[in-house]
């Protein structure tokens, strides 16, 4: 009962800081939707950092390290680096944020290929993967529910209220109300992560040294890539490393960050301290190792991704600290659905029903249809949430897709000879080879081993860069006055 | 739209900021000093580049074992951390020589 009753405290500070936001002035379009760009370095930063401290920190992460060992190293390498590109893109994608006064990745991209389709096409795929992704932090939040309650509150219902609060907040406050709860969300799961990885081992096995020592006496090819018998093979490490950093900017909620972001210093700046939140990680990595010789996958009864509340619950703590455990997992999904239903509501006002109904709105107008919007994705996300079963080939051809938009940005900024058609017929390329490949592995006809373990995404970006080429020589080039203001002006920027 | 106002004026300075820095690279020192900047800017991302490739086949090959443990980790995933905050003071040092203001 008391761990309840700290989870819902919980849920109800973050609801009411969260529309606390609402209340300090949202009075025009730029603020609710960009912040008025004018987000500083911390909240950008834990802003950007929500999207990796996910339900995924708390269930995923140690999940994979209990189960299959080091291969959740991948997860460092990718969050520690899958930013430098807004290093690189950030100050161009800043800079035409301003001038053409974009707020989404499909506004950029169609501003510079002038192509409806294109719009129509990115938002429809990134959608797609967005709802996915909301719908694995409510099965998150349920999950958690349900374990640190004993079953008082049941999946469902954990997942309906604390994604109910989101919506709520996202919905009121904007951009700045995710901006608000993100902070003091991210502040408090790092201090929970903290706790559990250096308590835990020291409780179960005196530290981290002997918890290791242990590992390596037991289950030795947990603790090295590729050994006999290991699901981590060196094709697979390295390809799931390459994948999350390729694509990681390209996942909308982080890519329009620059267009909230105050000036350029602040964007560096945030992109040079990211790294210390991938290093946050670490300690859940910590716990899920903690689990593997006192609680044996074999004989435990649990799936891997329980771990966590699993070890939390043997332990015998008091229900204050279990229930804040549980609000630190909660905070951790809940920043993660936040950020991306914010960004999806945007990118479905802006470049869906934009782009579809073709009608300038005024800037009121606008605000209200992105409410809208948030609520309408919401109840999608609940629906997708709900039939989970038939949904794993769409969620690998979705995450894929988000993938083959790496060469359309990298040829908006940087290449004036690029063509719409070029970029249209990469992007199509390569997401059918995701979903054939996708299909053959289903069907057996592939091996994973036939692909080198390497993930289908990977070959579709390669003949997706290939085709985009090869179409853009072919096809006659875009007026250079008009590519110009998207590689020339943003390259004089970058000097400054 | 008060905002909108705002940024305008913000982007006319960067405006002016960059046309001032065209004029200067008008001159030869001035186009020596913006040359080795960008060679440097180059040189610190072949770097990271570099460390980054210690992730992946082949080179994660190196790190890849159990013996010895350092910090109390088994040398592969302090081989991961280590990287990371390699990588982390790179950046700061490349940050603060050629991009701070």
């Amino acid at each position: 009962m008391i761990v309840l009753i700290v989870m819902m405290a919980y849920l109800v500070f973050t609801l009411f800081i969260g529309t606390l936001a609402g209340f300090t002035g949202i009075n025009s379009l730029d603020e609710y939707l960009n912040a008025s760009r004018s987000l500083g370095m911390v909240t950008t930063y834990f802003l950007l950092g929500a999207s990796v401290f996910s339900a995924f920190a708390f269930l995923g992460c140690p999940g994979m390290a209990y189960g299959q060992g080091v291969a959740c190293l991948y997860v460092l390498a990718f969050s520690a680096t899958g930013l430098w590109g807004m290093y690189l893109f950030g100050p161009r994608i800043m800079a035409l944020g301003r001038r053409f006064g974009y707020s989404t990745q499909c506004e950029l991209l169609g501003g510079r290929f002038q192509s409806r389709a294109l719009s129509v096409l990115i938002a429809t795929a990134t959608s797609i993967a967005f709802v996915i992704y909301i719908a694995v932090q409510m099965k998150g939040c349920g999950y958690i529910f349900q374990t640190m309650t004993g079953g008082k509150v049941s999946f469902w219902q954990g997942a309906l209220i604390s994604y109910g609060v989101v919506i709520v907040y996202v919905f009121w406050g904007g951009v700045r109300g995710v901006a608000w709860t993100t902070v003091l969300q991210g502040a408090f799961m790092i201090v929970i992560a903290w706790f559990l990885g250096i308590y835990v081992p020291a409780k179960l096995y005196g530290g981290w040294e002997p918890m290791f020592r242990e590992i390596a006496r037991v289950r030795p090819d947990l603790l090295v890539i590729g050994t006999k018998g290991s699901t981590v093979t060196m094709g697979s490490i390295s390809s799931n490393i390459l994948i999350s950093f390729l694509g990681f900017m390209m996942w909308p909620h982080l890519f329009i960050r620059p267009f909230n972001v105050r000036d350029l210093g602040t964007m560096r700046r945030t992109v040079l301290i990211y790294p210390t939140f991938a290093l946050m990680l670490v300690p859940v990595m910590i716990v899920g190792f903690a689990g593997i010789v006192k609680y044996p996958l074999a004989t435990s009864g649990i799936k891997p991704d329980q771990i966590l509340p699993y070890i939390a619950m043997q332990l015998g703590f008091s229900p204050v600290l279990l229930g804040l455990i549980g609000a630190g997992a909660l905070a951790a999904a809940m920043s993660t659905q936040a950020a991306i239903t914010q960004a999806a509501a945007v990118s479905f006002a802006k470049d869906l029903y934009g782009n579809v109904v073709r009608r300038e709105q005024t800037p009121g107008a606008t605000m209200w249809i992105v409410r809208l919007a948030v609520i309408v994705f919401g109840a999608i996300s609940i629906l997708v949430a709900a039939y989970p079963g038939t949904l794993v080939l769409m969620m690998l051809t979705a995450y894929g897709s988000i993938l083959q938009i790496l060469p359309i940005v990298v040829a908006a900024l940087y290449w004036k000879r690029a063509t719409t058609a070029g970029v249209l017929s990469g992007f199509i390329a390569g997401v059918i080879v995701i979903f054939v490949l996708q299909v053959a592995i289903m069907a057996k006809w592939l091996s994973k081993t036939d692909l080198l373990d390497l993930d289908p995404s990977l070959y579709g970006l390669a003949l997706n860069a290939l085709v985009m080429v090869a179409v853009s020589l072919a096809t006659p080039a875009q007026d250079s006055t008009h590519a110009g203001k998207f590689v020339d002006v943003a390259i004089s920027e970058r000097e400054m | 739209m008060i905002c909108n106002d705002h940024q305008k004026i913000n982007f006319d300075l960067l405006f002016l900021r960059r046309n001032r820095q065209n004029s200067a690279v008008s001159e030869f020192a001035g186009v020596q000093t913006a040359m080795t900047r960008k060679t440097k800017r180059g040189l610190w991302w072949g770097f990271l580049a570099l460390t980054w490739l210690g992730y992946i086949w082949p080179l994660v090959g190196i790190g890849n074992r159990v013996e010895p443990f350092i910090l109390g980790m088994p040398f592969l995933v302090f081989w991961y951390i280590a990287l990371v905050v390699v990588q982390f003071v790179a950046m700061l040092i490349m940050y603060s020589t050629l991009d701070k203001d």
